[in-house]
């Protein structure tokens, strides 16, 4: 049981570091600690089934964690450098 | 397959336009020609005649003694009840229709190698006149009526590409398109009738739509007729008639093979052998066999007057054909189809060494088409002059020539028949007695009396090359002695059969035939010695105005009265123009254009579209561009989720 609530405490920092923290680079950070929930949530519940898929799927989930990672700070490097901020409210094209 | 000899006769023009026309154009693309205008006419005048000397050995070997022979290569489509063969299908009628296509074909062939000589664009054209021979067997040979239609069209559509070969001339081009759009409303009669058959046979196999006429007729009187009409409509429109017939005489823009191989020959006759080949149906509707009967005879009338004052060589001949389709007309409409059929192929005969001889003349005079600017041609141009004669005294129903015996049958038939009619017979007397007028006007005009054109034309004249000439031999020589094999039984005394009669009369009888009344031989004898009367008449009062050597020709712009009416064809263009074309055009622009196009349907689209983007303003207000925002609504969306989940599924 207190694995689960770690796990869902840690999950919604995520969250409300996503929504609320106003730097990009935060809000990846905010990602990341989401997949890092889902991923101990996944290896509490291997253990707790006494298999060892959940596990083989968190590892899968840090590759893919550490290539969106890469490629997240790649994309926020080249916009600090083109506008000088990661302030959020900066990119707004996405308006409809 | 069996008598898969049918599908070569078929697909051999196919493969020539297909080679052809695929040289043609990646000959466009390229510096270096695949080959050139020699090659590409052997080609084509090689595979029509091969066609021809199959249809030769299956007519005369494959064919004798047997009522029919077809050949069905594939089984186009079967929907419910109904089952539409790719069926070809040789009797007696097609046989007579392909040997006169196919062998017509083949001399026009062989005479377009040196006509179109020096052309840039020879290849196409061979490959177009390939391709009219080919949609030409489709229509003779198929056996069910959309098989027919495909032909039909097809004809249409190399006849619309022929006329605006030249397309780089506005008016040439304008031509081919008023002959496809004329075409086109005929199309839609024949499409009609099609519809109205199909509705009530239930098939649109020929056979079976005449055997059901012939038997058990089920449809009323009313609807026969209509049936009938709408398919005549259909005849109306490729066989030029009144009152679609405007597109024939502006066709002769195009090449002047073309002329005499699809606007005198073949394609225009098409109509006549369609109502021929439905004379199960005809016969049974005597309103529709009335109207082709009048239709026919007015047409032969009215366009023979228009050709006594045209003096554009061409146009003379135009006029002429749509003429002689009316003699063929009054003939199917008085229920003589085998004389129709018959006429039709001895005008193939006379027209296309007509139309050749004057595709000889106008290249003689460089490319000059008015008569006026002619004359003693004679002594230039030898060999054309005689087969153009020879041709003429054909038209004009000179015994022993081809025309006189097809023209004095149609005539006594139209007489005696019982759906012919005495008022109808004077009708068509005249328009011989124009004919043989019009047609000696044309040869005194043109080859006796003083040389009318500039000194340097006259300098410039001289007989057409080898491969013209001999076609044009060819063809005289059948104006002359093509009617001999339909010399009636009064006149031969029965020493020689009347082996056309026979052949057809068999094909064209199954299904009822038109009563000839009962008429002494004298009577018959004096109409024959009329009808020779009547060409003579013709010639003596050619000769007695035009055979002046120095004649000097009247400016068409004083002609007045009568003479300018004929002059200008009855203003029947004009009529249409103002009561037709016009008041469509500004029918066209002023209601479907500016009220129905542009009011109601962009009104609609526009409308739609601007309401939706009102409608999304509302929802773009949610789209406010800040990222945070959106995955606010996309936890706010999972959590939705979940408790949906959770709690009430």
């Amino acid at each position: 049981m207190f694995t689960i609530s770690v796990v869902i405490v840690l999950f919604f920092l995520g969250i409300i570091t996503f929504i609320f923290r106003r730097t990009l680079l935060h809000m990846l950070m905010g990602v990341e600690l989401m997949l890092n929930a889902v991923n101990l949530n996944l290896i509490y519940f291997s253990r707790l089934h006494q298999n060892l898929e959940g596990q083989i799927l968190s590892l899968m989930i840090f590759v893919v964690a550490a290539c969106e990672v890469a490629v997240g700070i790649a994309i926020i490097v080249r916009l600090f450098k083109r506008t000088g901020t990661l302030g959020v409210e900066t990119y707004t094209e996405e308006r409809g | 397959m069996e008598n898969s000899l049918i599908l070569v006769i078929v697909i051999l023009p196919l493969i020539g336009a297909a080679l052809n026309g695929t040289v043609a154009a990646t000959n466009a693309f390229r510096k270096k020609e695949i080959w050139g205008e020699k090659f590409a006419g052997i080609l084509a005048f090689g595979t029509v005649a091969t066609s021809f000397i199959i249809s030769l050995y299956v007519v005369f070997v494959k064919m004798s003694g047997l009522e029919s022979i077809a050949c069905t290569p594939y089984e186009w489509l079967s929907v419910g009840g109904l089952q539409i063969n790719l069926t070809f299908i040789i009797d007696h009628l097609s046989a007579v229709m392909l040997l006169t296509v196919t062998g017509v074909s083949s001399v026009i062939h062989l005479y377009s190698i040196g006509y179109i000589h020096g052309d840039e664009s020879s290849v196409r054209y061979f490959s177009y006149l390939n391709l009219f021979v080919f949609a030409m067997l489709l229509l003779i040979l198929g056996d069910s009526m959309p098989v027919m239609f495909i032909g039909w069209e097809g004809v249409g559509l190399c006849s619309y590409l022929l006329i605006g070969f030249w397309y780089k001339d506005e008016e040439k081009a304008m031509a081919g398109k008023k002959a496809f759009i004329v075409n086109r409303i005929g199309d839609f009669g024949f499409l009609l009738g099609m519809f109205l058959i199909f509705a009530n046979v239930g098939s649109l196999t020929i056979s079976n739509v005449n055997e059901f006429f012939y038997h058990h007729n089920s449809m009323t009187f009313f609807w026969t007729n209509v049936a009938g009409i709408c398919l005549f409509i259909g005849a109306t429109g490729k066989s030029a008639q009144i009152p679609l017939y405007v597109w024939l005489p502006d066709a002769m823009a195009g090449p002047t093979p073309v002329s005499a191989l699809i606007h005198a020959a073949t394609m225009v006759t098409a109509g006549v052998y369609m109502v021929a080949r439905f004379h199960g149906l005809f016969l049974v509707a005597p309103v529709a066999m009335n109207v082709v009967l009048w239709v026919g005879a007015l047409t032969a009338l009215f366009s023979a007057s228009i050709a006594l004052v045209q003096n554009d060589i061409k146009k003379v001949l135009a006029y002429s054909t749509v003429s002689q389709l009316g003699f063929m007309f009054m003939a199917a409409g008085a229920g003589a189809f085998v004389i129709a059929v018959f006429h039709l192929m001895t005008h193939a005969f006379f027209k296309a060494c007509l139309f050749l001889g004057s595709g000889s003349v106008i290249h003689a005079m460089g490319g000059e088409q008015d008569i006026r600017y002619m004359g003693g041609l004679k002594k230039y141009m030898p060999a054309t002059y005689i087969t153009f004669l020879l041709a003429t005294l054909a038209i004009a129903g000179f015994p022993p020539f081809a025309g006189f015996f097809s023209k004095d049958e149609i005539l006594w038939n139209v007489f005696a028949s019982a759906h012919g009619s005495k008022i109808v017979w004077v009708i068509g007397a005249l328009a011989a007695l124009f004919t043989a007028f019009y047609m000696f006007r044309l040869v005194y005009l043109t080859f006796f009396g003083n040389f009318r054109g500039t000194r340097e034309q006259e300098h410039h004249l001289h007989e057409s090359p080898k491969t013209m000439t001999v076609p044009l031999m060819i063809l005289g020589g059948l104006s002359v002695i093509g009617g001999w094999i339909g010399i009636p039984k009064l006149l031969s005394l029965g020493i020689f059969p009347n082996l056309f009669h026979d052949f057809l009369e068999p094909a064209l009888s199954k299904y009822g035939h038109a009563h000839i009344g009962h008429y002494s031989h004298a009577t018959e004898y004096g109409l024959m010695a009329f009808s020779v009367a009547i060409a003579l008449a013709g010639w003596f009062f050619a000769r007695k105005k035009f055979s002046d050597p120095k004649i000097k020709l009247e400016d068409p712009r004083n002609y007045t009265g009568f003479v300018k009416l004929l002059w200008n064809k009855y203003f029947i263009d004009e009529i249409y123009i103002k009561f037709i074309i016009e008041p469509l055009k500004s029918l066209s622009t002023n209601i479907f254009l500016n009220i129905s196009d542009k009011k109601i349907i962009d009104g609609a689209a526009n409308g739609s579209a601007a309401g939706w983007r009102k409608v999304a303003t509302i929802f773009s207000y949610f789209q406010s561009g800040n990222m945070q925002a959106y995955g606010f609504y996309m936890v706010f969306g999972v959590a939705i989720a979940f408790i949906l989940a959770l709690f009430i599924f």
